[in-house]
């Protein structure tokens, strides 16, 4: 068997910067937008260049393969920037968890959230206790948001002029 | 190569992108890449079945196949680790803690396999340079560090401040 460097050097390159260039192109739309299928979707992109590499399939094959995964990828995630509809149907709804500093259990049930899960959610996020929450939401990215009551928010310059020199 | 194979990639690449798409979504928002180092796996093994499938070198069946049975055993596990604490405790991690009340817990950091530089490199992330100030510090299940600060330590609220009724009331207007 030939060694193929040159091959290899070759198709390494034009999968890079096709890669670049798509991604380019992909990027500013789809950031956090549907953040488990971008992750997904780069896990695929890594993926489907090896083959090429190694040439077990033609790098005509791993253009369109890859090709056609980012533009579905664009697509989907245009149209759900665009429609209320596609949007609820790719992406999970936010659920509130905590409101007003009660656990809504309702909803943690609905997203098999333990309790145990929420607290060290809250704990990463600096928040010892739930009666200091107003608004605690899962978000679509998988990520807990919590904001304070008024009460509890630290105190702002602009409150406190005294302080200010 | 010949074109209808070109076709055919297309297609097969069109296809196993709705179905992760599905997939993902019934997944729902925590199960994938997003809680634990385990949710992490599950979306790279997720991402890495599919190139035998868009190039054809395995049957599409096969494909949706192997992605339903991953996909179906972590709803089960998601499941049960949501009913029975017993289940997630087995199949999670449960949180560590690593500073209490200002005190470095030695034996927790050596059973989570942290030395104190790294311990002080995790609380310097959170901002904070004096472990003192820290009333629980907390090696939390996906793998994070969560800093709690002593109450002196905390930043002054709203309703420390003997105006605040009025301040809160003037904010919201």
């Amino acid at each position: 068997m030939e060694l193929d460097l040159t091959g290899i050097i070759f198709r390494v390159s034009v999968m890079y910067i096709y890669a670049l260039t798509l991604v380019r192109i992909a990027g500013k739309q789809s950031i956090g937008q549907l953040a488990a299928m971008d992750l997904v979707v780069t896990l695929i992109i890594g993926d489907l260049f090896d083959d090429v590499f190694w040439a077990e399939v033609p790098l005509v094959q791993g253009l369109v393969g890859f090709g056609t995964v980012v533009l579905a990828h664009i697509l989907v995630t245009y149209l759900s920037s665009r429609s209320k509809r596609i949007d609820q149907l790719v992406n999970s709804p936010a659920r509130v968890v905590i409101q007003d500093g009660k656990l809504v259990l309702e909803n943690l049930q609905r997203e098999w959230m333990r309790q145990e899960t929420l607290q060290f959610e809250l704990r990463l996020k600096g928040e010892e206790h739930p009666r200091e929450v107003r608004e605690a939401r899962l978000e679509p990215e998988g990520q807990t948001s919590v904001l304070k009551r008024d009460v509890n928010k630290p105190v702002q310059k602009k409150d406190r002029p005294s302080l200010r020199r | 190569m010949d074109v209808n194979e070109l076709l055919l990639t297309a297609l097969r690449a069109t296809f196993v992108y709705f179905f992760l798409l599905l997939v993902v979504r019934v997944l729902g928002k925590r199960e994938v890449g997003t809680t634990s180092a385990f949710d992490l796996i599950v979306a790279l093994i997720l991402g890495e079945v599919v190139d035998e499938i868009i190039y054809g070198d395995v049957t599409m069946l096969q494909g949706v196949i192997a992605i339903l049975v991953v996909a179906i055993w972590h709803l089960v596990n998601s499941w049960a680790s949501f009913k029975s604490e017993f289940i997630d405790k087995l199949t999670g991690a449960s949180p560590t803690v690593m500073v209490r009340n200002g005190q470095i817990q030695r034996k927790n950091l050596a059973r989570e396999r942290l030395n104190e530089e790294e311990l002080f490199s995790e609380l310097r992330l959170m901002g904070v340079d004096d472990p003192e100030e820290v009333k629980q510090a907390t090696l939390e299940p996906n793998g994070k560090i969560s800093v709690l600060l002593e109450e002196w330590a905390k930043p002054v609220q709203y309703q420390d401040l003997s105006e605040s009724k009025s301040k809160t009331q003037k904010r919201k207007s």
